[in-house]
């Protein structure tokens, strides 16, 4: 495909991809505003609604990746996140299925409802991450699944017939489960969460988080933000991805204040001052997962759900997947083994990289 | 012994007779004595040894003819009893009242007299038996240094015993004087609670200037052994308690035999005492065996994970272990049962062989046989550690402080901890040093020698090159 390309503008374009530094942000150039008043009302922000009845007749999609040691937690947090029996716990595992040798890629997808908007959600587990004795490299299984799919989509998008609404199975977000040990990250993590920070939108959680006292987890947060902060690991919200100041200021506080996330997840219910909650019962109280004061479990879910869901989709799309393209594209033959464009023809490529919004 | 004799029951009277002949018709006899000696040897004769019903006399006959009976003469030397021969003056005052006052006392006085026999052969052998003291008798005791513990407190037991069942305490005195050991090991990933339950343990803080290492300067880290001791004392009693930390085991990105250092310094240890047992000098050899290995498994599992199955099959042939489910505050009380239920079969499905509890004798009684029971099924011990004192129900108790409640580590109720402590120290401490001494210890050294006998066999062969002449000589010899 490089072959096609002429000699300068892959020199302009090899200078560009040098590995450590990112390209710039594909985002839209923002439109010169001329303020003008109007003289009447027109309508225009009744696109706001159309939109909205557009997206509620096609549905959503949303992929989520769980990574962590087994036992952390992470299918009951899913679950209790959307509400809804979308992960099969592990602990309900017959005697055979016990630790897989291999990191396996388990994606299970549902269809959630709610107030007439339609969501596919599909959750990646990844179970025998971190469970073997020599844990070397067991991220790789992980990386080559999520480039896998940027792979389909640029296949698809590539294609002279390309079908209106591309099915999206890239990962939009990967949960990194953290262990409560009170001390600091593990070697484990810091590996991990540096190959993988650079090709996915990694949000930390602290998982099990009703095991320190306050104290203790601030202490624990404070120390884990400040060894992501020296080793270099960009968790999500990139603080380079921040479009305007409003963004930067609500980013901001939120990953010096409250990433990584200490979250307790439940799916049984019990009564607490006369009202229904989510909790797990101990002879000396009851934790309740919605309650800010015990963990930051609302808090998580806001933050995925109600507030950055469409940013985590955009960030991907936008600078990940083009991050993975323009190397694919640029790369001298250099295919993945076992794996190519074969029987699709590569359209001459434009001279400047021109994004594409969906 | 004049009392050659085959009856029975005349020996011992006949010894009677002898001190009391003795006392009353020599100048240096004592009659107090000559009744204390009467005395005692009708209560011995009337006594109910355990497990026998009532004393043979010539087993007392057997047991003070035979001079041989080293036991017998320690006995009488070390017996404190025996400061009475010394100064009999002393006792004697003491000794009327008592005889007067109790009116068990048969005055033998005038019985002997009637039991004399006809013939009564002078042998200087009987000075021999006059010197023994009579320890027993009732007054000449003086007061028990051990107060309660004294088996022979009451007043009854004194004319019936011989008082050999103190010996118990005996040994106790002296143990409390030198003081015990224990080494103790505790192994598992990092951040499971293993210091703060250590502190817990033994009331110290063990670790005050600790540094923890950052997630950089771990992925450089190798398994290190460190050990901590201290000296604590209570009531008395003095223990040199060590601490065999294990920092850095199962830390690593790749763990593969992490496990290897703590297997060899266990080893080491083992070598060293033997060594030193096998040496010249053995009287101040120091115990550094480990004798106990505490084992962390996270809580955060779905039960034992491969290392864990890793490591204890490694150890189980050298140290006892003791497998402990840490920061149990993270679970429920029927997670805790799961889990619990779950790590007992995969430690038996692995045929690892953790510590296993000695079984009581069938003659405790039933609560302690309950609560032995119990102990055996609360294997893992789901513990909660703490080092920080916090306000519980109108007392101050140490415990961790949540928003939704406070966990006291000392309740039974909310996790075992009081359960390992009482285990680990007030009832199974000897336990474990002796499995340690008789099994783990000994199978090291049957293992060392064999393959230190190959070696001299191999050597041997190799040295006179096999010949068959060399072969057959030795066979002839």
């Amino acid at each position: 495909m490089s072959k096609g390309l002429p000699e300068s503008r892959t020199d302009a374009a090899m200078s560009e991809l040098v590995p450590e530094p990112r390209p710039k942000p594909a985002v839209p150039m923002k439109p010169v505003s001329i303020n003008s008043s109007l003289l009447g009302y027109i309508g225009i922000d009744t696109i706001i609604e159309q939109m909205r009845k557009k997206t509620m007749k096609t549905g959503f999609d949303f992929n989520i990746m769980v990574v962590g040691q087994s036992g952390l937690g992470k299918s009951t947090l899913v679950n209790t996140l959307f509400k809804s029996q979308v992960s099969r716990k592990a602990s309900s595992w017959t005697r055979e299925e016990k630790i897989p040798k291999t990191v396996e890629i388990k994606a299970i997808g549902h269809v959630i409802e709610e107030g007439g908007v339609k969501m596919k959600l599909t959750v990646i587990d990844t179970p025998g991450f971190g469970d073997q004795i020599n844990n070397e490299n067991c991220w790789e299984p992980i990386e080559k699944y999520i480039n896998e799919q940027y792979e389909k989509f640029l296949k698809e998008e590539v294609n002279i017939a390309r079908k209106k609404r591309i099915p999206d199975t890239r990962v939009h977000c990967c949960l990194y489960f953290i262990s409560p040990t009170g001390h600091s990250l593990r070697p484990l993590d810091l590996e991990f969460m540096k190959h993988l920070s650079k090709v996915v939108n990694i949000i930390p959680v602290i998982a099990k988080a009703d095991t320190m006292t306050l104290e203790e987890k601030s202490e624990f947060k404070q120390r884990v933000r400040k060894e992501l902060e020296v080793n270099g690991i960009e968790f999500y919200p990139q603080k380079e991805f921040d479009e305007d100041l409003e963004d930067k200021t609500e980013n901001d506080k939120i990953r010096q204040e409250s990433m990584p996330f200490a979250v307790v997840g439940s799916d049984k219910e019990y009564q607490v001052n006369g009202k229904r909650v989510l909790g797990r019962k101990t002879p000396w109280g009851i934790i309740e997962v919605e309650n800010l004061n015990h963990c930051e479990f609302a808090l998580l879910r806001d933050f995925v759900i109600r507030t950055h869901l469409q940013d985590l989709k955009e960030v991907t799309h936008n600078i990940h997947y083009e991050t993975y393209r323009a190397k694919r594209l640029n790369d001298n033959g250099g295919l993945p083994p076992g794996e190519g464009l074969l029987g699709t023809v590569l359209p001459p490529v434009p001279a400047t990289p021109c994004p594409t919004a969906e | 012994m004049p009392a050659s004799s085959s009856s029975l029951e005349a020996p011992s009277l006949v010894f009677a007779l002898c001190i009391a002949r003795h006392s009353l018709f020599t100048a240096k006899g004592d009659p107090w004595l000559a009744c204390g000696a009467g005395c005692w040897l009708w209560a011995v004769s009337r006594r109910k040894l355990p497990g026998s019903c009532g004393i043979r006399s010539f087993q007392i006959k057997r047991f003070l003819e035979d001079t041989d009976d080293a036991e017998l003469n320690k006995f009488v030397k070390d017996f404190p009893g025996s400061e009475s021969c010394h100064q009999p003056e002393a006792k004697t005052r003491v000794s009327r009242s008592h005889l007067e006052s109790r009116p068990q006392t048969p005055d033998l006085c005038q019985d002997d007299l009637e039991f004399r026999p006809p013939s009564w052969p002078q042998s200087c052998d009987s000075q021999q038996f006059f010197t023994a003291p009579a320890p027993l008798s009732p007054s000449a005791r003086p007061r028990s240094p051990w107060g309660k513990l004294d088996p022979y407190d009451s007043s009854e037991d004194d004319k019936e015993y011989v008082g050999f069942a103190t010996l118990p305490n005996q040994v106790h005195r002296k143990s409390v004087k030198k003081g015990f050991d224990f080494t103790l090991m505790v192994a598992g990933e990092s951040g499971l609670g293993k210091s703060t339950l250590v502190n817990s343990l033994f009331l110290t803080d063990l670790y005050r200037d600790r540094k923890l290492l950052s997630a950089e300067e771990r992925i450089m880290q190798t398994v290190e052994i460190t050990k901590h001791a201290v000296d604590i004392e209570e009531k008395g009693v003095r223990l040199r308690l060590t601490i065999v930390d294990t920092p850095g085991f199962g830390d690593a990105v790749n763990n593969t035999e992490c496990w290897k250092p703590v297997a060899e310094y266990i080893d080491q240890q083992f070598e060293q005492y033997f060594r030193d047992e096998s040496g010249l000098n053995r009287k101040n050899i120091q115990d550094n065996r480990v004798h106990c290995c505490l084992y962390f498994i996270s809580p955060f599992g779905h039960g034992l994970r491969p290392l864990d199955v890793e490591f204890m099959k490694a150890l189980h042939h050298r140290v006892n272990i003791v497998p402990i489910l840490a920061k149990a505050d993270t679970l429920t009380p029927p997670e805790v049962e799961r889990k619990k239920c779950k790590i007992r079969e995969e430690i038996e499905h692995f045929g690892i062989k953790v510590y296993q509890f000695p079984d009581c004798d069938s003659d405790e009684d039933e609560d302690f046989k309950l609560q032995d029971q119990a102990l055996k099924e609360s294997i893992p011990f789901a513990v909660i550690g703490s080092n920080t004192v916090v306000e519980a129900r109108g007392r101050r108790v140490r415990g961790r402080l949540y928003p939704w409640g406070i966990v006291e580590v000392e309740n039974p109720g909310h996790c075992d901890f009081v359960k390992l402590r009482t285990m680990l120290v007030r009832t199974h401490m000897q336990d474990l040093k002796d499995v340690t001494r008789e099994t783990h210890y000994e199978n090291y050294r049957a293992q060392c020698i064999q393959s230190m006998t190959r070696l001299v066999v191999k050597e041997r062969n190799r040295n006179c090159g096999g010949c068959r002449r060399c072969c057959t000589k030795s066979k002839d010899r």
